[in-house]
């Protein structure tokens, strides 16, 4: 980065970086998606679970 | 509105920032970022202001002067103008000067007070192209005021970053440091975080004009001891609420969370010293060039811009360019026999001369701090003589070495030997720069260390070793990345076509 004068403006455009912060963006963004479309392990139990269902309520 | 809670960290950047520097900056001395005083003229009275703002300069640059200047720079290759007061916008070009460093294609910002930023002033300013807005923030309401000199200041700078925010600037803070204010950052975090700021810059109030008339607004060098960790708390919490702690120059240095927050998360990015004159030019509002905005104007005024060209002053002025030329000879007192000496040489300049009147010396450093601690011993500074009444005068500080109150049996301070320092050696670029140091990290304690070090200075570990098994831990990580970047990119694109 180099200089930091303390009477500047902060570096604004700066961001953060490594590893960790990368993780905790994609996390972030894994969360994200959760919320908005639900988890899809749990949704392909569900439709495991309800085909089974079905095709044992076949004749 | 408290967006605190969904706020993802900032998205990731492909560019490099402007004003990081570049190889061949530093070996052909660009001054990549410049801040200027454009007036002295302030409507603030700001107990700790080192330059002792108020009224303007007596012969402040004129118009053309002053869009001369910007030319100069970008001829220089300034890539980045910071513009301050005093109060930039009390004088009455300032949007010409925003206008012509934009016309340069400068990235350029403004930090201010934000008294009586009017949305005017502000509309006025988007318009010539500002891009940036920094506003300085101490502490809760209380403190703010009182430091500041003026009621109602903290409410002003709380709402210029709001209403800088809707105007699309990108919006930051800077706040210094003294005993009173770490009580304070928690919540004050909170409250930028609510007004739209991303970037919060943290820094030491300095020694210098007023704050030598008010010593009881500088911290103790031992009062760091607890003031990092909490800085280190609250970087992590920024990070994860969208906000990036920047770190001033003299917040520092190379103890346990240099590798965490100079660089951003970035390691290879560590503290190398004082770039004061070799990537960085401050300039005062009569043309008064130096290497950096903070520094004695009695001591490191370079030239004048009625007198000389800037690249001039910039490329053969004994006095712009004492950091490009000087070594571990001219360093002193605990600084001159620490492991990193070569490296940090003193940390930042402007802090330790304004302090003791001496550079190269600097006991607001959290590894010397932590490692007097652990023998028993603390520092604290008392004020010895007043400081005059110029701008960036400077006054002097007694530097006193005691025992931790209540602490016994500590062992002593062992002898260190000036001639076993390290010293990085430094080729000098036909541009006339060099290279600063490149320290690693050992990952047996996650200090850094000198390349050439085999076992650990610091804990004792098998260099190679350690980062062996750091080699591994990283691809591992970087393989989940991957993975999780695939998954992600598959469900975005999936996502739509579902609904």
């Amino acid at each position: 980065m180099g200089h930091i004068p303390l009477y500047a403006v902060a570096a604004t455009q700066a961001i953060a970086k490594g590893d960790v912060a990368e993780l905790k963006n994609l996390h972030a963004q894994a969360e994200k998606h959760l919320q908005e479309y639900g988890d899809v392990a749990t949704v392909l139990q569900l439709l495991k679970v309800e085909i089974a269902k079905a095709e044992a309520g076949k004749p | 509105m408290d967006t605190s809670a969904s706020a993802p960290p900032p998205a990731v950047r492909q560019e490099a920032p402007v004003r990081f520097r570049r190889m061949e900056d530093h070996h052909n001395l660009v001054p990549v970022h410049v801040v200027w005083e454009i007036t002295l003229a302030c409507n603030l009275k700001c107990q700790h202001c080192g330059s002792r703002a108020g009224r303007p300069r007596a012969d402040e640059l004129t118009t053309a002067e002053a869009l001369d200047l910007v030319d100069q720079l970008a001829a220089l290759g300034t890539r980045e103008m910071t513009l301050i007061g005093g109060e930039a916008y009390l004088r009455r070009d300032w949007i010409d000067i925003v206008r012509r460093c934009r016309d340069h294609g400068m990235r350029t910002a403004i930090q201010t007070g934000a008294r009586n930023l009017t949305d005017a002033r502000l509309d006025q300013a988007v318009a010539a192209g500002l891009q940036g807005l920094g506003v300085s923030i101490d502490g809760l309401p209380d403190l703010h005021d009182r430091v500041r000199g003026v009621p109602g200041s903290y409410d002003q700078a709380i709402g210029a970053l709001r209403r800088a925010k809707a105007r699309g600037l990108d919006v930051s803070v800077n706040t210094q440091i003294g005993p009173e204010t770490p009580a304070h950052l928690p919540v004050l975090m909170d409250r930028i975080i609510a007004a739209g700021a991303t970037h919060w810059q943290i820094q030491l109030t300095v020694a210098m004009g007023n704050a030598v008339d008010n010593p009881n607004l500088l911290l103790q060098p031992y009062q760091l001891i607890d003031v990092m960790p909490l800085l280190a708390r609250l970087y992590q919490e920024g990070v994860e609420r969208g906000l990036l702690m920047i770190v001033g120059n003299n917040i520092g240095y190379f103890g346990p969370y240099e590798r965490m927050w100079r660089g951003y998360g970035d390691e290879s990015m560590h503290w190398t010293g004082c770039a004061a004159g070799q990537t960085t030019i401050g300039i005062e509002a009569d043309g008064t060039i130096k290497g950096c905005p903070s520094l004695a104007t009695s001591l490191y005024s370079a030239g004048h811009v009625r007198d000389m060209t800037v690249e001039d002053i910039w490329r053969h002025t004994e006095r712009i360019s004492f950091g490009r030329l000087r070594s571990v000879d001219e360093m002193w007192g605990y600084c001159r026999t620490c492991y990193y000496a070569d490296a940090c040489r003193a940390g930042c300049t402007w802090t330790s001369e304004s302090l003791l009147g001496r550079r190269g010396n600097n006991p607001y450093c959290h590894h010397r701090v932590l490692d007097l601690a652990k023998h028993g011993l603390r520092e604290r500074v008392v004020k010895v003589k007043e400081a005059p009444p110029e701008s960036f005068a400077i006054g002097e500080f007694a530097l006193i070495t005691e025992a931790i109150p209540g602490v016994a049996d500590a062992p002593s301070l062992p002898p260190r030997d000036p001639a076993q320092v390290h010293i990085h050696p430094r080729e000098r670029a036909a541009g006339g720069g060099t290279t600063p140091p490149k320290l690693e990290v050992c990952r047996g304690c996650d200090q850094y260390i000198w390349p050439h070090e085999e076992t650990c200075p610091h804990c004792g570990s098998d260099v190679a070793a350690e980062a062996a098994r750091h080699a591994e831990d990283t691809a591992r990580r970087r393989a989940l990345i991957e993975q999780a970047k695939r998954f992600l990119a598959g469900m975005r694109q999936e996502a739509p076509a579902a609904e």
